[in-house]
């Protein structure tokens, strides 16, 4: 589903990721960890096509296509989700227009015809229902106003409406309580799916413990410099990251 | 309008002046009577009307004796002028005056005045590197005449790169007397300098003053401008800062209070002509019985300047009736990445504060007395100059209170 | 994938002004030029009572003193008075149509396609919230609907030259008590020529039963359109009326130079819309209208209130301050403004409260946004006045860049001669924030479509107080006039 060799990128003329090469197949939930400044957003706004990320080397392929040709909304329309770490407030803008707005573009782009707005509405609560989210907060503007942990599961639930094929989520679980957290984690469980894949961007094991992942990547000094299991969240918990970087 | 009175003076005066300046200055008094004083038809003089001053007739100011006490700041160098002419007595930098010429931008009748009849004043040119050694005082004081008098001043405070300066004008007038008053200061700051500049204003009632300040900063310069205001009849004070190349930075902050009768009006013009440049602007005033304040502020963010990041705050309190205050902040924006914001607020001493100060049993006027001193500080506390800030708050009226005198 | 300036000047040429065809239709003209004489001519093809004619001369022998105002924050070149045509209207209104089947089926078609439906209109009678329209065309009236059932409430909705013949003491007593005839350059200049515009009349009591609305259009060529409106709320009365605006796509300039004056009692509050869609002008700034207009609210009563809700989108100079007076105690100002100026534009518009009674408030909220070469400037006054005891204003006013080749200005005025007078004015410019365009393009929405939503979450707090219809339309409106302006 998503292949990446040898990615080089720099952020305000700095190398940020060093030759990095990740392959994720459909059905499974990979989690990158790694420590402060190792690269794991980066990488996260490179695959989602933000501006000011330049791509030096290497390639990024979805799906077969050359994703780093796609515009950052068409990237999205062929089903790439980002979760972000810091969601952006838009004021004015309802939540449900920018769903709405979303569920058409993406619709739009695969020739359907736009949703039926009974529908929408009757898909939207539902999903909202699933993560706790007050059916009210709906019409308010998108992220105004939300407290760290609102914001979070607003991601969520914008990636239970779009339904996206490929889904990374950037430090979803930073600044959650252990109750937040569990919503979000029953969110990504409710979504995962022989067809679906995540990659989930994190510095603790914890939503580990309620999302199991496949594989575990650690992201150091700009490259994936150890994989495994489950296991090796674990490891990491105990040990920190100081003995791979010093490794 | 007639203002034939000043062409009269003018050939009085001219016999006294070396032929050389003659025609210079002719030319800007022609300038004169052709623009005359500036009327409100001018939107720039909306709210200060200074037409009854064509019909008037002041005499050349001659020196008197002023006494200076109150005014003398230790640690610091003096450079003083009482009715336009140097008191070298008082002064202990009299090598820094001398008779400045400079073309004013966009001049009104009001400068090309100041220009035909100009004396002496600071001329203060700092090279490279260089930094004054101590603060420097310019006095620019006025005594009563016999007759409706007048002085017209210019002043050049241009700084070298990276050099440093602390200046306070001070424009004072002892009571009586009846006063026409021009002063214009051409200031340039060239790559990182930067001048701590502090304006202080106590006219006498009689007064009318016209104050005008042009500074352009290059790169990296810096100014920080603290404006205090009270007394005088009439004041206007015109202050330009042009932010000409990227990085500069301004900080200006103003307070005033004009005395019963008195007319103050502020403009600020803040043109920021570059990138990256940052300015930040902050008037406060209280208008009690019988006076009236005007502020105008602008902030101009030419095409190109992007990255500017601009601020202006203007906050009254308007105390008494028969008073008024005009505000008006204005922001002229022609680039689009760019961060600016305005706030203007007018209204009376927070009420709720006061009946909490007031249930602590404090009584009413001094809890009001409390307040309008907390308002004033926030200005008062950005004058970097211990002496100056301390002299400021005492002639404002805001001493430091009884228990903060006890520390050391 | 940032846009470079190249894709935004393409983009910018996709714009397209949907009301800018002409109706071929025959007018009778008065030729260019202004004269007592041309003044005598529209006051006698009006049969209007000599006294009227008379304010009109007056008006004139003012005008040709004044000089236009130079303050404004506009550039344009000198407007020769004389070059303009001071009357024009299609031959077949020469008498007023009785009812919509005698009006000339071109000019029903005119409004169908500019979504004004008179005839279906009518018939829709009954059904859900019903909106009375006067539509003038140039410089006449073509037809105002619903006339029947508004008598029965007792509210009087017809063209301000009928309201002359019909309600002569009613127009005496309030034409130019709020706008004096010579107010300004314009407005001197209206009262002297002003063709047609509506009349409102609600009496003491009564809640007018529908919305009232007015189109105006003008279609010929040379032609300015000098309308005045008049509306007068009695004791206790509400009103919400709306006027919208569009004229054909033409090279040269047309003057509009309009006069609205409103009247509230006591108690009585009047709402006034206005979309105001004049033709912009094309991307290189030929054409356009200039929209001199002056528009003022009398809060006459106790407890009155009268808000105005504009939106501007087109014009390629808009001069415009709809202005309160709050005279009666505890009366009530709003003034909400969304004004966009993209192209050659250029807006110089704002309000004005005048606090006089006691108690009194004023609300301001002005969006401006500005793309392409636009130029726009909110220029505001407050003025409490010494009898004003508790008068109260907000004022906020946010302006959205688009590009970098615009500009947005604000020019606030606040004057206090009252201790207890409590004023607060808050601006803000800033341009689309990248974070806020990235994050709905990473959810798969284009760009235009993201800056569209974040544009009109910028104006929602305006378009809340439009009446419901027209909000949805002034939507849509501010979509077309951004169209390819985002970058």
């Amino acid at each position: 589903m998503l292949e990446i060799r040898n990615l080089h990128a720099t952020v305000a003329g700095k190398d940020i990721l060093k030759g990095l090469d990740l392959t994720v197949r459909a059905g499974e939930v990979h989690a990158i960890m790694g420590p402060n400044g190792s690269g794991k957003s980066t990488l996260a706004h490179v695959l989602a096509g933000r501006e000011g990320y330049a791509v030096t080397q290497g390639t990024v392929r979805f799906e077969g296509k050359n994703l780093l040709e796609l515009p950052p909304e068409a990237r999205a329309c062929e089903g790439l989700f980002l979760g972000f770490q810091y969601p952006v407030e838009i004021p004015g803008v309802s939540n449900l227009t920018l769903l709405k707005a979303a569920l058409n573009a993406q619709r739009k782009h695969r020739g359907a015809p736009e949703i039926d707005a009974t529908d929408f509405l009757v898909w939207v609560r539902e999903c909202a229902r699933v993560m706790g989210i007050d059916p009210k907060m709906l019409s308010r503007g998108v992220n105004e106003g939300f407290s760290g942990g609102e914001k979070k599961r607003n991601e969520i639930l914008q990636m239970l409406v779009l339904q996206p094929r490929l889904a990374i989520l950037d430090e979803t679980d930073s600044g959650l309580d252990i109750d937040a957290l569990k919503v979000v984690a029953e969110g990504i469980n409710r979504l995962r799916a022989p067809q679906r894949a995540f990659v989930l961007v994190t510095h603790y094991q914890r939503l580990l413990d309620y999302v199991q992942p496949d594989f575990v990547h650690v992201l150091a000094g700009g490259r994936i410099v150890k994989s495994g299991g489950p296991e090796l969240a674990r490891e990491l918990e105990e040990k920190g990251y100081g003995w791979l970087e010093a490794a | 309008m007639s203002v034939a009175s000043y062409a009269q003076v003018f050939e009085r005066c001219a016999a006294a002046w070396p032929a050389a300046q003659r025609r210079a200055r002719r030319a800007k008094l022609e300038e004169f009577l052709r623009l005359g004083f500036p009327t409100r038809k001018l939107e720039d003089w909306r709210y200060t009307d200074l037409s009854a001053l064509a019909e008037r007739s002041f005499e050349p100011a001659r020196r008197t004796a002023v006494a200076l006490q109150d005014a003398l700041l230790p640690r610091s160098d003096r450079l003083v002028y009482v009715n336009g002419e140097l008191d070298r007595n008082a002064s202990t930098a009299d090598e820094l005056s001398a008779l400045v010429q400079t073309e004013t931008p966009g001049a009104t009748g009001v400068d090309a005045l100041n220009a035909a009849f100009a004396t002496p004043g600071l001329n203060l040119a700092l090279g490279p590197h260089a930094r004054l050694a101590r603060p420097l005082h310019l006095i620019l004081a006025g005594a009563a005449n016999p007759q409706a008098a007048m002085t017209h001043q210019r002043h050049r405070i241009h700084l070298g790169q990276a050099a440093e300066a602390v200046l306070l004008v001070e424009f004072r007038g002892a009571a009586g007397g009846d006063r026409l008053v021009t002063q214009t200061f051409d200031i340039r700051l060239a790559p990182g300098s930067r001048l701590r500049l502090y304006r202080l204003q106590d006219e006498a009632a009689g007064s009318q003053l016209i104050s005008r300040m042009d500074a352009r900063l290059a790169r990296d310069a810096r100014i920080d401008i603290v404006c205090l205001d009270r007394g005088c009849g009439l004041a206007r004070h015109d202050l330009n800062l042009e932010l000409a190349e990227p990085g500069a930075e301004v900080e200006l902050a103003g307070f005033y209070q004009p005395a019963a009768g008195a007319h103050l009006d502020n403009h600020t013009r803040i043109v920021h002509a570059a990138p990256h440049g940052r300015s930040r602007e902050l008037f406060k005033g209280i208008v009690g019985e019988k006076s009236r304040a005007v502020f105008n502020g602008k902030i101009v963010v030419s095409p190109g300047a992007q990255k500017t990041d601009s601020e202006q705050r203007v906050a009254n309190l308007l105390l008494a009736p028969r008073a008024e205050v005009d505000a008006k902040p204005e922001l002229e924006i022609y680039a689009d990445d760019v961060k600016c914001a305005h706030g203007a607020t007018v209204g009376q001493l927070d009420e709720t504060a006061l009946a909490y100060l007031r249930s602590r049993g404090i009584a009413d006027s001094d809890a009001r007395a409390l307040l309008r001193r907390a308002f004033a500080l926030e200005v008062l506390d950005r004058i970097a100059w211990p002496a100056l800030r301390d002299r400021a708050a005492l002639l404002l009226g805001y001493p430091p209170p009884a228990e903060t005198a006890l520390e050391p | 994938m940032a846009t470079q300036p190249e894709d935004l000047r393409e983009l910018m040429r996709r714009r397209e002004y949907r009301a800018g065809f002409v109706t071929a239709i025959e007018s009778e003209t008065v030729p260019p030029g202004l004269s007592e004489d041309v003044i005598r001519l529209i006051s006698a093809n009006k049969r209007e009572p000599q006294w009227l004619l008379d304010f009109r001369l007056k008006a004139y022998r003012r005008w040709l003193t004044m000089e236009e105002p130079k303050w404004a924050h506009v550039h344009y070149p000198p407007i020769d008075f004389q070059a303009i045509s001071y009357f024009s209207r299609p031959k077949s209104l020469a008498q007023r149509p009785k009812s919509l089947d005698e009006v000339d089926p071109k000019l029903l078609e005119t409004y169908q396609k500019l979504g004004i439906p008179l005839k279906e209109q009518e018939m829709l009678a009954g059904v859900a919230s019903p909106v009375a329209v006067d539509v003038v065309f140039d410089s006449v009236s073509v037809a105002t609907t619903f006339k029947q059932k508004l008598a029965e409430a007792g509210v009087i909705f017809c063209p301000i030259s009928e309201a002359v013949q019909e309600y002569p003491e009613l127009v005496k007593k309030y034409l130019g008590s709020v706008v004096p005839f010579g107010d300004n350059f314009y407005a001197a200049l209206n009262s002297a020529v002003f063709t047609d515009g509506s009349f409102v009349y609600v009496p003491k009591g009564v809640r007018c039963p529908m919305e009232l609305s007015t189109y105006f259009r003008i279609n010929e060529r040379n032609t300015g359109q000098f309308e005045r409106t008049l509306i007068i709320a009695e004791d206790g009365a509400y009103v919400s009326y709306l006027e919208g605006c569009t004229a054909p796509q033409r090279d040269e300039n047309q003057l509009h130079a309009a006069v609205v004056e409103l009247v509230a009692l006591d108690d009585a509050q009047i709402k006034y819309s206005t979309v105001q869609n004049w033709y912009p002008g094309d991307e290189q700034g030929r054409g356009g209208i200039y929209n001199f207009v002056t528009k003022r609210g009398d809060c006459r009563g106790k407890r009155s209130r009268i808000s105005w809700t504009q939106v501007e989108t087109g014009s390629a100079i808009t001069w415009k301050y709809p202005s309160c007076i709050l005279r009666g105690d505890d009366s009530v100002g709003e003034f909400y403004s969304v004004a966009v100026t993209n192209n050659r534009q250029q807006a110089d518009t704002g309000t004005k409260m005048i606090h006089v009674g006691k108690n009194t408030r004023s609300t301001i909220v002005s969006k401006g946004i500005s793309a392409g070469y636009g130029q726009q400037s909110y220029r505001g006054l407050v003025r409490v006045l010494e009898t004003a005891e508790n008068a109260r204003n907000h004022t906020r006013c946010d302006s959205l860049l688009i590009g970098d080749r615009c500009g947005a200005h604000t020019f606030p005025y606040t004057e206090v001669r009252n201790p207890t007078a409590r004023l607060e004015h808050e601006a803000t410019t800033s341009k689309i924030a990248e974070d806020q365009l990235y994050y709905c393009r990473a959810r798969g929405i284009s760009e235009e479509e993201a800056v569209s939503m974040i544009v009109n979450g910028f104006c929602k707090e305006v378009f809340k107080e439009l009446p419901m219809e027209f909000a949805v339309e002034a939507g849509k409106l501010l979509a077309v006039s951004l169209e390819g302006a985002v970058g």
